[in-house]
């Protein structure tokens, strides 16, 4: 792409529980945590995308952050909107930003998110389950967001013989990198077992407790700019070299196949777009809802056969020391799962890792990063493929 | 008052498929030019974007596509059903929709590609949802 974009500058907060900041004030909170971690002054910054705060509140959504955001920066952006694409919005905020600054229309785009998870309780549950269902089609027969997913999960066991030792496992290797993090919710919990997941009380098979991720609060902020800009702030960005986005049926019943999530087509289109093959990623950072995802990203984009990404995680190839690191932050299921915020976490991750500053956790010779996010009940895939060198 | 598990909110769009469901028949939107059907229910059809719909009898046999078993219920209204099962069940001739099998022996039994059959469920005074189970249960 034109002036290389990349990311020069990437900012999470600790996933934990914030019952003193609405999600407007966990925003501020992200943007002087990026503002003390980073030699950036909020006048370098001239785009500002945000996520809208309060879905699902009583309140109401408040789709004008982005104004707040670029109040408390004291800026007035050339290039700023907020946007929602449920957790798929951070890839696709990158995306954006980096066309804008290929086309000249910015210079330094802040993407920034916070999220909580509605209180549960109350009418909260209904009112949850009719958003993420169809509400007439699909709201009445007791629907909510694990048994979504499972019907995806379902079908591709079925079609792979995928067990749920195999979806355990993955919240096993998920649980070895979040021992390396010192921000993951759950490293104080100490190294869990295929036989603890298999042991924890069933939600919506195939998911036992153990194989869902873990709701909490958060936020992170992204800076994008050129590549240029980006050295300036930091010796190793990560440049953006590859994107694409597919956006799929809203309701899970009427998918017209349950052969794919939607991440073959965007994994597809980034891939052919960065000039890379799947061989060539160092590291995989793979939206995790519940341990079913990963598996299957990564067979759909290619890092692994149909029905072999068990293989890589029964092997060790996905753990540290392996030669397919996933998740290597430990992933929603033990990071933690920061309500409409999550998306940002992989993106985050993978920039770290090709930064060369994920810290103990670090997988050595990072040069390449495969990040696939996901939104709304598998309807929007967004993936990015980040590399430690322009693409020219 | 327990809480009950939510009636349907017909539209005008969906009014004749509620409507024949508290009749216990089903019936669903059908693309002319298509020779397809349209479901859910829209003003326009995806494929050829025409606006003429009629209505026609699925069949009231089908397999499931994918299914989960709920262990824990949605909310309260689910709380005595639990464990309970959600499918997507591809009706022979088509369409595909989400329902609840009921009248299941074995929750442990139930698979992908498994036979299944059209009833009802009552929900409020008026309404009755389709509900699909296993065929051949009697």
């Amino acid at each position: 792409m034109r002036n290389d974009p990349a990311l020069a500058a990437v900012t999470e907060i600790r996933p934990g529980r914030y019952p003193e900041l609405d999600e407007l004030a966990l925003n501020s909170a992200v943007i002087s945590a990026f503002l003390d971690q980073w030699e950036v002054r909020p006048g370098d910054i001239d785009g500002v995308l945000a996520a809208p705060t309060g879905v699902l509140t009583d309140g109401g959504a408040d789709v004008a952050v982005h104004e707040k955001v670029a109040d408390e920066l004291g800026i007035r952006p050339r290039f700023s909107q907020t946007m929602y694409a449920g957790g798929a919005g951070y890839a696709l905020m990158v995306a954006r930003a980096a066309e804008a600054i290929a086309a000249g229309r910015a210079d330094a785009v802040l993407c920034i998110s916070a999220g909580k998870f509605p209180k549960v309780g109350a009418a909260s549950g209904e009112k949850i389950a009719k958003f993420v269902s169809h509400p007439e089609f699909e709201y009445p027969y007791g629907t909510y967001i694990p048994v979504l997913y499972a019907l995806f999960a379902q079908r591709w066991m079925a079609e792979t013989g995928a067990t749920g030792e195999d979806l355990a496992a993955v919240a096993v290797a998920q649980r070895q990198w979040a021992l390396l993090h010192p921000d993951a919710f759950m490293r104080d919990k100490g190294p869990l077992t295929v036989a603890d997941v298999l042991g924890s009380r069933m939600i919506a098979s195939p998911f036992h407790l153990y194989d869902c991720s873990v709701p909490l609060e958060g936020g992170a902020a992204l800076l994008v700019t050129s590549g240029e800009r980006a050295r300036a702030v930091n010796r190793r960005p990560a440049y953006l070299l590859g994107y694409g986005e597919v956006h799929m049926e809203g309701a899970v019943s009427m998918r017209s196949t349950f052969d794919t999530g939607g991440a073959t087509e965007a994994a597809r289109q980034a891939f052919a777009m960065s000039g890379l093959a799947p061989s060539e990623i160092d590291v995989a950072q793979l939206y995790d809802s519940f341990s079913a995802n990963p598996l299957m990203y990564l067979e759909e984009c290619g890092l692994a056969g149909r029905g072999k990404a068990p293989e890589l995680y029964h092997s060790g190839a996905t753990a540290p020391g392996g030669s397919l690191p996933v998740n290597t932050y430990g992933g929603l299921m033990s990071f933690g799962h920061t309500g409409d915020a999550s998306g940002m976490s992989m993106v985050v991750e993978g920039a770290l890792q090709v930064m060369g500053r994920a810290g103990e956790r670090q997988v050595p010779g990072t040069s390449t990063a495969l990040v696939h996010t996901h939104g709304g009940m598998l309807s929007e895939h967004a993936t990015l493929i980040l590399g430690d060198r322009a693409e020219s | 008052m327990a809480p009950v598990k939510p009636a349907p909110e017909p539209t005008a769009l969906s009014a004749p498929y509620w409507a024949a469901a508290a009749r216990g028949e089903l019936s669903a939107p059908w693309c002319e030019p298509c020779a397809d059907w349209v479901f859910p229910p829209r003003p326009r059809c995806p494929r050829c974007g025409g606006s003429e719909m009629g209505w026609r009898a699925p069949a009231s046999t089908g397999q499931v596509v994918t299914f989960s078993v709920v262990h824990q219920a949605a909310y309260e209204a689910y709380r005595d059903d639990q464990p309970y099962v959600v499918a997507i069940v591809a009706l022979d001739g088509g369409p595909q929709l989400m329902t609840n099998l009921v009248d299941v022996p074995d929750l442990g039994a139930v698979t992908v590609g498994q036979r299944v059959e059209l009833t009802y469920e009552k929900r409020g005074p008026e309404m009755q949802i389709p509900q699909f189970r296993p065929v051949g249960r009697s």
